[in-house]
């Protein structure tokens, strides 16, 4: 993948197959074993419905994937109003994005980071 | 759960039944005939179990398949009620599954490449010991690598878990289905919020979300320790994030 990769959606999880297939494309390009993608799809749910959860009234999700090495990074933020009464990640969704990313980063606001690995070969 | 034994009805009685619905139109011995045959329901719907359909909406199906053919049966016919009712409820159970979309809306060829990928997957695996990658699939599959995303984005939407589907959980007990790791799974005692609901789930759903989660194994070391495909794993671990994360939102 030569240069980062944006992907708008509407922020409704109708949408959300979208950024999984774009996600599940570029994994294969990059030699991403079947396990990783899997993982991926289950990472771009968890993240994407995170961000829908801590926005009030958002319209867009925004996310773009870059490449870092073997891994694949996925930068993801939406719009709206952040609401202070939650968390970017509930307790499960961190156990979940750890155990199958390389890194989660929540640096603030309404967006996350995430790198997966393409897993051994 | 429902109970599994339940009496078979003697033949005789529910024909003299028949013949008196069929005269009086009454609807307490029609109740009587939905509810002695609900075991046959139970049976029939447990046969379409573990493809992806949750067993009571299953026998919620079947029912309305027993419940058209308490309606037509006729007694004076020289067949058994249950002889007679088993095609119409397990039409009904097929129908549902059709329902679902994924005859009438996947195409064919992503269906049966869908098909087949539990399987090429599964040999890619062990002749490799790793998961393979997507353009070893599709060599192994003899198609293009677009084609392999598209069967593989066509399980993820449609969610049936289908052909290879292990056996349901029935049959085997708590003990043998968690196995010696259960003890660990104390630990999440501790996650206050998490342990009602890991509580509620199907052992075999729960002791996926363990070994990957907790226990860091890869989806396919989790299916060939429970004995399923690397996609069955895959579609139940994705169907029950999406059930926890729909009850802890609340």
């Amino acid at each position: 993948m030569p240069g980062p990769v944006t992907i708008r959606i509407p922020a409704d999880t109708a949408h959300v197959a979208l950024v999984r297939a774009a996600a599940t494309a570029l994994a294969a390009r990059m030699d991403f074993t079947f396990d990783r993608i899997t993982d991926l799809h289950i990472a771009v749910d968890e993240v994407c419905s995170r961000l829908m959860a801590v926005s009030v009234e958002p319209t867009t999700i925004e996310v773009t994937f870059r490449t870092e090495g073997d891994a694949l990074t996925m930068q993801a933020s939406i719009d709206g109003t952040r609401r202070t009464d939650r968390d970017m990640f509930t307790e499960w969704s961190r156990v979940i994005l750890e155990a199958i990313a390389d890194r989660v980063v929540a640096p603030g606001g309404s967006s996350v980071e995430v790198a997966l690995s393409r897993g051994d070969r | 759960m429902r109970s599994g034994s339940r009496e078979i009805p003697d033949k005789e009685h529910v024909k003299e039944r028949f013949r008196e619905l069929r005269d009086t139109g009454d609807p307490a011995i029609r109740q009587e005939l939905i509810e002695v045959h609900l075991g046959l329901v139970e049976y029939l719907a447990r046969r379409f179990a573990g493809r992806g359909e949750p067993l009571d909406d299953l026998i919620q199906v079947a029912t309305i398949g027993l419940v058209k053919a308490v309606d037509r049966f006729d007694p004076a016919r020289e067949v058994e009620f249950s002889t007679y009712a088993t095609p119409t409820i397990v039409g009904e159970l097929k129908r549902h599954f059709r329902d679902k979309g994924w005859a009438v809306r996947i195409p064919r060829r992503l269906q049966e490449l869908n098909l087949r990928l539990g399987t090429i997957v599964a040999e890619l695996s062990q002749q490799g010991g790793r998961s393979p990658t997507v353009a070893e699939i599709a060599g192994a599959a003899n198609t293009t690598e677009e084609e392999v995303l598209e069967a593989m984005d066509s399980a993820h939407a449609y969610n049936l878990v289908s052909l290879d589907a292990a056996p349901g959980d029935e049959g085997l007990s708590l003990h043998e289905q968690l196995g010696e790791e259960d003890e660990t799974l104390d630990l999440l005692e501790y996650r206050a919020s998490l342990a009602p609901l890991l509580e509620e789930l199907p052992p075999r759903e729960r002791r996926m979300l363990y070994l990957r989660f907790f226990k860091g194994m890869t989806q396919s070391e989790i299916a060939q320790q429970l004995g399923i495909s690397q996609m069955h794993v895959s579609r139940l671990l994705a169907r029950t994030l999406a059930t926890l994360r729909d009850r802890l939102e609340g």
